[in-house]
């Protein structure tokens, strides 16, 4: 009898806990935003032009009000914003999301990311929290999910499971298991033996299956972007409608034809120039490590994809294609076109770290030849605009209050984007992280 | 606590009473036996809290797969240790041939020590996921954290069996290095505490035989980690590595009681 009484009891108990236990999205309907503020008298780049000498009133993990001499709700705490600009929080259009990468990201001030390839479990994981408006400690995920690619194609060699197809017919279903797993938009692998006969070490998607993937996922509403790495294939993708470009093409600047079509088809590129330029020797990973400003907030992942040890020996083939010079020349054209540019690193490849790559790839699209200005706005307001990311990108009233606070004014000097004073996600201050001096 | 329904106990009321009190001993004395619980609750709950919540940042997005593998570890230890080591002990200090010649079925000693397993595992994930809630960042539907749990708890019994078919054949000290052995690869090489496909190549089809493998596979599925086309195969295998454990416990019956 005494068995059964604490038999039942127990079972009560565990059937109580079960009913606590939390299910998804709770923590997000929980919390609380933190409590408002003002910067007063601060350069605003509002994600597409500056607003000198202005007011940002910020409550309930929004912005409320920008403009001059704001009367604010008592109580918020004034922050000085004199000599200093205030930009929307960054977005890296180009990402691939593992272990610690969201708040390495956070802790450079990227308070979004596109992701590109990771594990959709992942992805499901951490989609409820970035419509949440409460502090957080790490950086917003969008993301492709899994990557469209051929039997042993680009994207199989790193070990995570991912489902190929090679075949047109094979389109439809593979576009609406990717939507069903929580996938945002579809990425494409394609990379086909050229006509001069280059072939890449690895297998791709024949012409078809891309225009079919590209139809399938506009069919679907959703984006659909295509890796090339080569002009040709970047024409064919074009061609096939294909919404944006993750890297530019670095084979061929010669080309001229190509930045026009872009243009013709309102396509986007994300050059990524921080990782083409790795390939080709010439990273920008040892000066971004080496800057004072930046260097106290690496943690060693950082360190160690940013400034790798040992560089991995690159295929022949590969080596040839990529050259530290001619994606910049095709960004130029690209930009005089007036195509659309967004600013993506492709962290955490070698040579490359989540966050900090994101102040360095400014700078390359600055010495590519975009204006500051442009730069800034290719880490805010254009990919929102091309992502659809409604509150984000831009300070204005109703954004979510990511923010980004930094001495001086990166809009004459893109390196001042690194001078961090501070960093807001959802409207609460980013404590940022420092980590010890790894003994250089 | 239930008595198991194998033996047609419940007919009989005096039997009934002789399994719940071996089961009773069993579990007081496994809780007043410090080698066995210390490895069997602060070892996993140690570890998840170390390495699953400790030392990943938040935002990594896998609490979710951090659990559901933990998860079949923990269940790994009062399997392993309390059948394995636990019945090998038993007949090395003698306990067994008195329990032998007292007029106590054969089954009530399994059940006991099975259902000890059960409740040690039980106690383990409820810890487990209390931390998992409170300071892993886990959020599943409630039906999810059910499956996960029964994966979890199912866990136990293959495990039993392959702890018990050790015991039966090692004396004291050889099973408990080898249930040593055991856990420490049916852990790391299952991909329960590190992901597999971080292995190489070789090292992911040498797995494939393990059965805590498909077990992991099991619980990130019930954790909709992982799409479920597998799980025909996955509880296949479990089902089949039951039996060969039931097959090899058959054979070392006679001799190991002794």
């Amino acid at each position: 009898m005494r068995a059964w009484l604490i038999g039942g009891g127990v079972a009560a108990v565990l059937v109580t806990a079960w009913f606590w236990l939390p299910q998804p999205g709770d923590a997000v309907r929980h919390a609380r935003p933190a409590p408002g503020f003002v910067v007063r008298e601060v350069a605003v780049f509002d994600g597409e032009r500056l607003q000198p000498d202005t007011d940002v009133v910020v409550n309930d993990g929004r912005v409320v009000a920008v403009g001059h001499g704001l009367q604010a709700p008592a109580g918020l705490a004034e922050i000085d914003g004199r000599g200093r600009t205030l930009l929307p929080g960054l977005i890296d259009a180009h990402v691939h999301t593992f272990g610690n990468g969201l708040f390495d990201a956070l802790n450079f001030g990227v308070t979004t990311v596109l992701d590109m390839f990771t594990d959709p479990a992942v992805v499901r994981e951490l989609k409820p929290a970035r419509e949440a408006f409460a502090p957080s400690s790490h950086a917003d995920l969008y993301s492709a999910g899994s990557l469209a690619t051929a039997p042993g194609g680009h994207g199989t060699e790193f070990g995570l499971p991912v489902p190929t197809l090679s075949m047109p017919s094979e389109a439809s279903a593979w576009v609406d298991a990717r939507i069903a797993e929580g996938s945002d938009w579809i990425k494409i692998v394609y990379e086909p033996p050229g006509s001069d006969g280059l072939t890449m070490p690895f297998a791709s998607l024949n012409r078809a299956t891309l225009t079919a993937l590209i139809q399938a996922a506009h069919r679907s509403s959703r984006l659909a972007v295509v890796h090339v790495t080569r002009s040709e294939p970047a024409r064919q993708a074009l061609s096939a409608g294909a919404d944006g470009l993750v890297h530019v093409y670095a084979d061929d600047a010669q080309d001229d034809g190509l930045a026009e079509l872009a243009a013709a088809k309102h396509a986007f590129v994300t050059p990524t120039l921080s990782v083409l330029r790795a390939f080709a020797g010439e990273s920008a990973g040892p000066d971004l490590a080496a800057d004072p400003e930046l260097a106290p907030y690496l943690s060693p992942e950082q360190r160690a994809t940013l400034v790798p040890a040992v560089w991995r020996r690159m295929d022949p083939v590969l080596a040839r294609t990529f050259h530290a010079d001619r994606p910049m020349v095709a960004v130029g054209r690209l930009n005089r076109c007036g195509v659309d540019l967004l600013a993506g690193t492709d962290a955490p490849n070698p040579g490359t770290a989540q966050g900090v790559s994101l102040h360095g790839e400014l700078e390359l699209l600055v010495r590519a030849g975009l204006t500051p200005m442009q730069a800034l706005a290719a880490a805010t307001s254009v990919p929102a605009r091309r992502f659809s990311l409604q509150d984000r990108g831009h300070i204005r009233p109703g954004s979510r209050a990511d923010l980004v606070l930094v001495r001086g004014d990166p809009t004459t000097d893109i390196r001042a984007t690194r001078a961090i004073v501070a960093i807001w996600k959802n409207g609460a201050p980013v404590e940022r992280r420092r980590y010890a001096s790894t003994g250089q | 606590m239930n008595a198991p329904a194998s033996t047609g106990s419940a007919a009989n009321p005096a039997l009934t009473a002789l399994y719940l009190r071996e089961m009773r001993a069993e579990i007081l004395r496994a809780w007043r036996t410090p080698a066995y619980i210390v490895p069997t609750l602060a070892l996993p709950v140690g570890f998840y809290a170390l390495f699953g919540i400790a030392l990943a940042q938040p935002g990594s997005g896998a609490a979710a797969r951090t659990l559901a593998t933990f998860g079949v570890s923990a269940a790994l230890g009062p399997a392993l240790f309390g059948f394995g080591a636990g019945i090998a002990a038993d007949r090395d200090a003698g306990i067994l041939a008195l329990k032998q010649v007292s007029p106590l079925p054969v089954g009530a000693l399994l059940a006991a020590r099975l259902v000890t397993a059960l409740v040690f595992a039980l106690v383990v994930l409820v810890m487990l996921y209390a931390l998992a809630a409170t300071a892993g960042g886990v959020e599943l539907p409630r039906q999810a954290w059910a499956a996960l749990a029964l994966v979890h708890l199912t866990s136990v019994v293959p495990f039993c069996l392959l702890g018990l078919s050790v015991g039966l054949r090692a004396g004291a000290s050889t099973a408990i290095a080898v249930t040593n052995l055991m856990f420490f690869g049916l852990a790391v090489l299952g991909g329960l505490w590190i992901p597999l496909f971080v292995f190489p190549d070789w090292l992911q089809k040498l797995a494939w035989w393990l059965p805590s493998r498909h077990l992991g596979e099991l619980a990130l599925v019930a954790a909709r980690v992982q799409p479920g086309a597998g799980i025909g195969t996955q509880g296949a295998f479990v089902g089949g590595f039951a039996l060969a454990c039931i097959a090899a416990v058959c054979l070392g019956w006679r001799r190991g009681l002794r």
